[in-house]
């Protein structure tokens, strides 16, 4: 009673890995970057902070400046790679979201196990208009399944269709 | 459906509650701040006012602030609740996947006879939501109304009429039974010596006070007598200590089994597993079969030796995984069971599951590479650099510790096993022992597939599925494979009208 990849009956059943998939939102590298900028940003007001009560400490200070933005368009490209690998399916029973540069994963969420939708606004994304859903599972808060950049009106779209779809109706 | 129209917010004495809350985290984030507070403790008087009125009202300020900014909708079927002073959540909860729901009253809300109303939906192990300051009556009615959706629903059920085709029995008859011989094996094959420390908690402070004390008079005179003795009696003694270790540890483990599982008695009735045991208290353990998230069939290493394993019925519960004790009292552990009296439970409980016709697929021997490239390449080489400058066998040691760290990873990789029946998905997993996990494809709740960028050239995957109870990780499968059991899982559980619960 195994299941085969050669099992006929599977050449029916839609493929998750066949499905167009949707970029998300520009907003959300412009989103990361500014992350990565102020959390540079603060870092290294620390460490200049630390250097400048610590007057012993000898830095060759010129050459500091010429490093110090390396690290950072290091981190904005890498940001950039990992929103171009960042895409999300809706299709009519799950949702599923890739992401990763080096490790690609794939998590689907089946509507019929949601327990509830939450959408979450911080203070950067509210300035970008903004919003991330979040699919909660039985699967517990770790494995809830995020979506992020996706614009407020969208965001708002997104859980009324799935509150309304098949899936969670069939069970109500 | 819009809900912007009757956005309420909480009474006013919710801010009460509030700053309760927020107090409750700064005094959790205390050891955190300690540097602060105690820079603070040890200014002067008015220095000290001065800081706790300003502490105090950052409080105030917080809690009216929380209060402000929250705000709930009761529908008919579910609510909605916008939160949060600087994320903002908007939470939404159906009825219908309410798990829990109580009725709180704190102190301070005694003489005003206002309640809090707290709602866990399976979302999260916390409590999802807590609305303050209803009044006593009004939060009953929510949750007579909430459960009256509970019970209307189609909710649990569909599984229960799926019976196993053998012995149904009722209460009278146990299903299955333990001796104490069985119960005895389990203890000397699994370290049951916490259920043990679990029975005398009470006691146990003092114990410890007790046995410090014990070794510390034992310690001075242990050294002295050490540095006198050859190597081979240090060798012999300390075979003798090991040994020694060993059948105390034994004697304990097998007064933990039979401390909690004496007279093991298993009944099937309606649709329920219970087990009752116990050799002074007797112990009742409930779990509904459709509750039953997964199955695991431990064999320990020792186990291997009278072939028994260890099948226990998991299931889903919010209150999992807080300590040890208490996680072993939710689940149904039916120790010591021969191989064919295993299969026979298994098929009780996941009916169309027959264990020995089970084939496993190994696993790919990439994971054998990956693993020596990554753990045990890396820690060898770390271990021959940092002893090169103190000793001149740090090359042989390094290499013996490649060697058996490269032996217990080919030991993972042969117990690795993934099979897959119409409705089952099992995994074998295990070092000396094995585990086997038996997770039913409709339980299922999320899928995550993942591959690294070799694995993607080498056309493998690993393959998560997430139940409500544990996360099975299929590494290292075939990705036409992974793909195709992705797909029928999801179809299975899309389509299909079967509960989780």
């Amino acid at each position: 009673m195994a299941v085969s990849s050669t099992n006929r009956q599977l050449f029916d059943l839609p493929r998750f890995q066949q499905q167009s998939p949707q970029p998300l939102n520009r907003r959300l590298l412009w989103l990361m970057w500014l992350k990565i900028s102020l959390l540079y940003a603060v870092a290294v007001a620390i460490a200049g902070g630390a250097l400048l009560l610590n007057p012993e400490v000898e830095v060759p200070t010129e050459r500091l400046w010429y490093y110090l933005p390396i690290p950072w368009a290091l981190m904005m490209v890498y940001a950039a790679m990992a929103f171009r690998c960042m895409s999300y399916v809706v299709r009519e029973h799950d949702l599923s979201l890739r992401s990763g540069v080096i490790f690609h994963r794939v998590v689907i969420q089946p509507f019929t196990r949601l327990q509830h939708i939450e959408i979450t606004r911080g203070p950067l994304e509210r300035l970008l208009g903004l919003a991330t859903v979040k699919l909660f599972s039985a699967g517990g808060a770790m494995h809830s399944l995020a979506v992020p950049g996706i614009l407020l009106d969208n965001a708002e779209r997104l859980r009324e269709a799935i509150l309304g779809s098949q899936g969670l109706a069939h069970e109500q | 459906m819009s809900s912007d129209e009757a956005w309420q917010r909480l009474s006013p004495f919710a801010i009460v509650y509030f700053t309760g809350r927020t107090l409750a985290a700064f005094l959790n984030a205390l050891p955190v701040l300690a540097a602060g507070v105690i820079a603070v403790i040890q200014s002067d008087v008015q220095t000290l006012i001065f800081y706790v009125a300003i502490l105090a009202l950052l409080i105030a300020l917080f809690a009216t602030l929380h209060y402000l900014n929250f705000y709930y909708v009761q529908l008919h079927d579910r609510f909605l609740i916008r939160r949060g002073v600087l994320s903002r959540n908007r939470v939404e909860i159906p009825f219908n996947k309410v798990q829990n729901i109580n009725i709180k009253q704190p102190w301070y809300f005694r003489p005003l006879k206002l309640v809090v109303l707290s709602i866990d939906s399976a979302g999260s192990a916390s409590k999802e939501v807590e609305i303050a300051a209803l009044r006593g009556e009004h939060a009953d009615r929510i949750k007579q109304h909430v459960m009256a959706f509970h019970q209307s629903g189609p909710g649990v059920a569909a599984f229960t009429t799926a019976r196993a085709p053998t012995e149904i029995s009722d209460r009278a008859n146990p299903i299955l039974t333990r001796s104490t011989w069985d119960i005895l094996i389990h203890g000397f094959t699994n370290n049951r010596a916490w259920l043990l420390l679990a029975f005398l908690a009470p006691a146990l402070g003092q114990m410890d006070a007790i046995v410090g004390q014990f070794l510390q008079s034992l310690g001075v005179d242990f050294q002295s007598w050490m540095s006198a003795q050859t190597t081979f009696w240090l060798a012999l003694f300390s075979v003798t200590l090991l040994m020694f270790v060993f059948v105390i540890m034994s004697l304990l483990s097998m007064s933990g089994a039979m401390l909690a599982l004496f007279n093991y008695q298993l009944f099937y009735k309606d649709g329920i597993y219970t087990r009752k045991s116990g050799l002074f208290n007797r112990y009742e353990i409930q779990v509904k079969k459709t509750r039953v998230q997964t199955l695991k069939l431990a064999q320990s290493a020792l186990d291997l030796v009278f072939d028994r394993s260890n099948l226990t019925l998991v299931p889903f519960s919010s209150m999992a995984g807080r300590n040890q004790y208490a996680t072993f009292m939710q689940k149904i552990l039916v120790p010591s069971l021969t191989r064919e009296e295993a299969n026979r439970l298994a098929a009780h409980i996941y009916p169309g599951l027959d264990l020995s016709q089970v084939r496993f697929r190994p696993i790919s021997r990439h994971y054998i590479l990956r693993k020596l490239l990554t753990v045990a390449l890396p820690s060898s080489l770390v271990l021959a650099v940092v002893l090169t400058p103190h000793s001149t066998l740090s090359g042989l040691l390094a290499l013996s510790v490649f060697g058996g760290m490269s032996l217990l990873i080919w030991l993972r990789w042969r117990r690795y096993g993934v099979a897959t029946t119409r409705d089952y998905v099992l995994l074998r997993s295990g070092l000396l022992g094995t585990t086997i996990q038996c997770l039913p494809a409709v339980k299922v709740q999320q899928v995550g597939y993942l591959q690294s960028f070799f694995m993607r050239r080498r056309r493998l995957a690993n393959l998560q599925l997430v139940a409500a109870s544990r996360t099975l990780t299929l590494p290292f499968i075939p990705s036409h494979y992974a793909e195709n059991l992705t797909d029928l899982i999801l179809a299975k559980l899309e389509l299909s009208e079967t509960s989780w619960m």
